[in-house]
């Protein structure tokens, strides 16, 4: 089990120095000289020449990603041209509500995701699969902005259910930032009307942000619960006359959840992008905003910044996946151990 | 056999006709054959003559759509074709078990023994806790010849060898007293000394238990020291049933007797003889009798039905060379 | 191909929902071609201005309704299909063959090719392909030819990753083996031992990924980062539109359904070229 923690753990270590390097060719090569973006086509040769001496762009390419790389691990992404303060601040000022989002609408798409294909699986061919499969298209094949733009459309100016737009109503006190979602802040100091509302700013986006990979997580489970199904073990549960549903939720599921977690979690990670539409949509204050005014600026350090954060995002949703998929499955913790 | 007893498992014109896309395939064709309580029998034939699937259906496993299904499988009062869930529930795990032929793939991977075997156990109703259910599992692990049942208990499949494996279905199969035990070929996943112990236990076991085995296997070599009677099946029919002795000493059907010529031998002399051509096309069978493009023996008569011929007390051929001769 | 009667069509159509994929992706392309004609506006899809017909609701005249400058959304929605498919056909064009030959070599050379190509597959593959195209969109212009770079640039590790796969399986098998102990070259097993069973899995994978493309395009431009005014697109159009919501809400959902409706085709249609070169998941 440790060793296939730690194993889990380099793989993820040699990911994100994949990123980094990814993501320091990509900004170093593409836009041509950094120095004379960054001071514009005023500045004087010799004002680039002294920025590209200072920004080690004078030296070759390896002791310039070393560089970088030494101003990572200390924390410094650089300073953002655009906000004027060092892209660390303005992460961590938008970062939490992406985080909060994020992580309410994962939360969401297993609560609707499973279920759903769990459903469609036990009555395979009959119509609560073929509702249920229709849904999980539906949820896929629909972009989350276009998603949210219905969401919005129906809930919230047709039905006057939820708030259009941010994370808390201007009436409402921000509590005390303890973990940066709101939700869990206004929990932490027990005001019940600040959690009211920031649970109905947040239910929309996270649900239009969710949909896509529910739809995802729903086939996923059926197609694996199908194949699992088909598995002596199952005949054999069904011989000895096990419940149906304890044979649905427990052993076809656990089986099956082991790929379907496995493509879901890259699945998941891959969608992260779609963060930015929603918060688009709802104008919520995360990375979308920071993130697009930063490439419509050629603001190159919030750039790098953002885009190593949403990395790093991706490396630790697949770890915590990893290590539930390795709680799931046995042959995973014990084998490893040998 | 007590033959005065009514039959424990009474099948009776067994027939399956699956619809395919290109044509259907009658399956099964007419399959008779009953289970006296508290016997061992054997259903031998060939892989794909319907022998296994003859077994899920009375296991109530098979529910493919597109199936038409013909003829009757009574169990004790009930007929398990009409069966409602409820009535399964009764029956499934309880007075009928089955013995499944991988052992490391019929049981859940990723449960210990000790929650798959409780479940089992659960469903007997002599424990209605886990903790209880347990105490239970302890003996039924050390009647299969397991000599550390907690080490057992606690283990996942993969971690166990095949035999162990084998031993804890056999287990299973057992635990709550079933009346009938249906083994679709034990341990032919494993090798043969595992798949001889394995038969072995479970004829000291039902002896003990009084329980009935329809053991499904397409090796007659394991029939003569575990069954009573014996079933021959060739593409969808029963072709031949006798006592294990009688079949042994006096094969019939000509089905039969290359069977017992294809068994290679430590004695005697020769090299076992294979049998000329292949399992027929299901979906156009052969006319009448479905062996006759492979027997030897065959004639104009055999495109009709064969008659079913008791040649000897119990002894029963489906061929028509035996009605010729009793006639003439 | 898939004519009526034919076998292959037999196949495809057991399934119904292939044939409605087929059907909407055949209305799709037909129309996208020929939007010239069909249409009932066609100069609307330019900068054209028609103030007194400005944001009609859904009329038989307007059936998507118009937009604030008085535009037939119908028609826009159908002259965007044809940027929306362009992108989809160009991108993969693209990205294929690249990822196709990664895969290849990574999976039939063992050592250092494999290693190398595959961890770099697995880095391009770690960053969300939104936010990849994003980066890389933020250090080119932002217009329709930088959108096709940027996600061909994303999109072929997804290609590298399956070839692989196949190659690796395949590789093992008897008549590779055969063909190498004849002395058959490296490029003679690549594209013609292994290559040929890698076309099943990919090709179902280009038709369910064109929709999925065209997904992607229209996210970076509803972000502002794609096609550029006033040329009609998806993307741009939700984008424009979701500013006048709730009054105006044709505007944006629309050209937001058409998405839906596209991506939903090449989905379906997919799944029945699965079910026809009967390729597992």
């Amino acid at each position: 089990m440790i060793k296939y923690l730690l194993r889990r753990l380099a793989a993820s270590i040699v990911v994100l120095i994949g990123v980094s390097v990814l993501i320091f060719l990509i900004a170093r090569v593409i836009p041509g000289d950094p120095a004379r973006i960054a001071l514009g086509p005023m500045a004087s040769e010799e004002q680039v020449a002294q920025l590209r001496a200072a920004l080690f762009l004078d030296r070759p390419l390896i002791a310039q990603y070393v560089e970088f790389a030494r101003n990572l691990l200390r924390g410094d992404l650089g300073v953002s041209l655009y906000t004027n303060r060092t892209v660390t601040t303005d992460l961590r000022q938008f970062l939490p509500a992406t985080a909060e989002l994020v992580a309410a609408a994962s939360l969401l798409m297993v609560v609707i995701g499973i279920p759903l294909g769990v459903l469609a699986g036990h009555f395979r061919d009959r119509w609560p699969d073929h509702a249920a499969r229709l849904a999980a298209l539906l949820g896929i094949v629909a972009p989350s902005f276009v998603w949210a733009i219905i969401l919005v459309l129906v809930f919230s100016y047709w039905l006057d259910l939820t708030p259009v737009i941010g994370r808390l109503s201007d009436s409402i006190v921000r509590p005390p930032v303890t973990t940066g979602f709101v939700t869990v802040d206004s929990l932490i100091a027990g005001d019940w009307a600040a959690f009211k509302d920031a649970s109905w700013h947040l239910v929309l986006p996270a649900v239009a942000l969710s949909l896509s990979g529910a739809g995802q997580a729903a086939r996923l489970t059926r197609a694996n619960l199908g194949e699992t199904y088909g598995r002596d073990y199952i005949d054999l549960a069904r011989a000895y006359g096990f419940a149906g549903r304890t044979i649905a939720w427990k052993y076809a599921l656990r089986p099956a959840m082991i790929p379907t977690l496995t493509i879901l979690g890259l699945d998941f990670a891959a969608k992260l992008g779609n963060a930015f539409l929603v918060e688009a949509v709802f104008a919520w204050p995360g990375m979308a905003r920071y993130g697009v005014n930063a490439i419509l600026n050629k603001d190159l350090n919030a750039i790098v910044g953002t885009v190593l954060v949403i990395g790093f995002g991706f490396v630790v949703i697949n770890l915590v996946i990893d290590l539930f998929v390795a709680y799931l499955d046995p042959r995973i913790r014990y084998r490893a151990a040998v | 056999m007590n033959d005065a007893a009514p039959p424990l498992l009474d099948v009776d014109g067994l027939a399956l006709s699956l619809a395919r896309f290109d044509g259907t395939a009658r399956i099964l064709n007419g399959v008779d054959l009953v289970v006296f309580p508290g016997e061992r029998v054997a259903l031998v034939g060939e892989s794909g003559c319907g022998k296994t699937l003859t077994a899920r259906m009375i296991m109530g496993l098979f529910d493919e759509r597109g199936a038409s299904v013909e003829g009757r499988i009574r169990f004790d009062d009930d007929d398990l074709l009409a069966l409602d869930a409820r009535g399964w529930d009764r029956l499934r795990g309880r007075r009928l078990t089955m013995i499944f032929q991988d052992p490391v793939a019929a049981l859940n991977p990723v449960f210990t023994i000790a929650d798959q075997l409780a479940t089992v156990i659960l469903r007997g109703g002599q424990a209605h806790t886990r903790v209880e259910a347990r105490d239970l599992a302890r003996p039924a692990l050390a009647a299969v010849a397991i000599a550390d049942p907690d080490r057992v208990l606690d283990s996942y499949p993969f971690q166990l060898s095949g035999g162990l494996n084998q031993r804890v279905l056999i287990a299973m199969a057992l635990v709550n007293r079933p009346a009938l035990v249906l083994a679709d070929e034990p341990g032919t996943a494993l090798d043969v000394t595992v798949q001889a112990q394995t038969l072995a236990l479970m004829h000291n076991l039902t002896d003990a238990s009084g329980a009935a085995v329809l053991l499904i296997t397409h090796n007659l070599g394991v029939v003569r020291n575990f069954a009573q009677r014996v079933y021959v099946m060739y593409a969808g029919s029963i072709v031949e049933e006798a006592p294990v002795a009688e079949l042994f000493a006096a094969p019939r059907h000509p089905y039969t007797q290359a069977l017992f010529a294809a068994v290679p031998r430590l004695t005697g002399e020769g090299l076992p003889v294979g049998i000329e051509g292949g399992v027929p096309d299901y979906r156009v069978p052969p006319p009448g009798c479905r062996f006759h493009p492979r027997c030897p023996h065959a004639r104009p008569q055999c495109h009709q039905p064969p008659p079913v011929i008791e040649v000897a007390p119990g002894h029963k051929v489906a061929c028509v060379l035996f009605g010729e001769k009793r006639d003439g | 191909m898939l004519w009526p009667r034919s076998r292959l069509w037999h196949r495809f159509s057991r399934n119904p929902l292939s044939v409605v994929g087929f059907a909407i992706m055949s209305v799709i392309v037909l129309a996208a071609l020929l939007a010239p004609w069909v249409t009932p506006y066609p100069l609307h899809a330019g900068a054209v201005v028609d103030i007194s017909n400005s944001g009609k609701p859904p009329s038989l005249a307007h059936p998507f309704g118009t937009d604030t400058v008085g535009r037939d959304i119908l028609t826009r929605t159908v002259f965007a299909y044809r940027l929306s498919l362009l992108l989809g056909i160009v991108v993969l064009s693209l990205a294929t063959p690249v990822g196709v030959i990664v895969g290849l070599l990574a999976g039939y050379f063992a050592g250092w090719r494999e290693t190398v190509f595959m961890r770099i597959t697995d880095v391009f593959l770690s960053i969300p392909p939104l936010v990849l195209a994003l980066a890389i969109l933020g250090f080119l212009r932002p217009n329709m030819i930088n959108a096709m770079i940027a996600v061909s640039a994303m999109w072929w590790p997804w290609y590298a990753r399956l070839t692989y796969n196949v190659t690796r399986q395949v590789a093992t098998e008897g008549y590779v083996a055969a063909a190498e102990v004849v002395g058959a070259s490296a490029f003679h097993i690549l594209f013609r031992e292994i290559l040929p069973n890698c076309a099943a899995p990919i090709v179902t994978k280009m038709t369910l990924d064109l929709g999925f493309v065209i997904l992607l395009g229209s996210s970076l431009s509803f972000l502002g980062l794609g096609v550029q005014p006033p040329t009609p697109d998806l993307g741009s159009m939700v984008a424009e539109g979701a500013r006048y919501l709730p009054d105006l809400w044709w505007l944006a959902v629309f050209p937001g359904l058409a998405i839906l409706c596209a991506v939903l085709g090449f989905n379906l249609m997919g799944d029945g070229v699965r079910d026809l070169l009967d390729v597992e998941r």
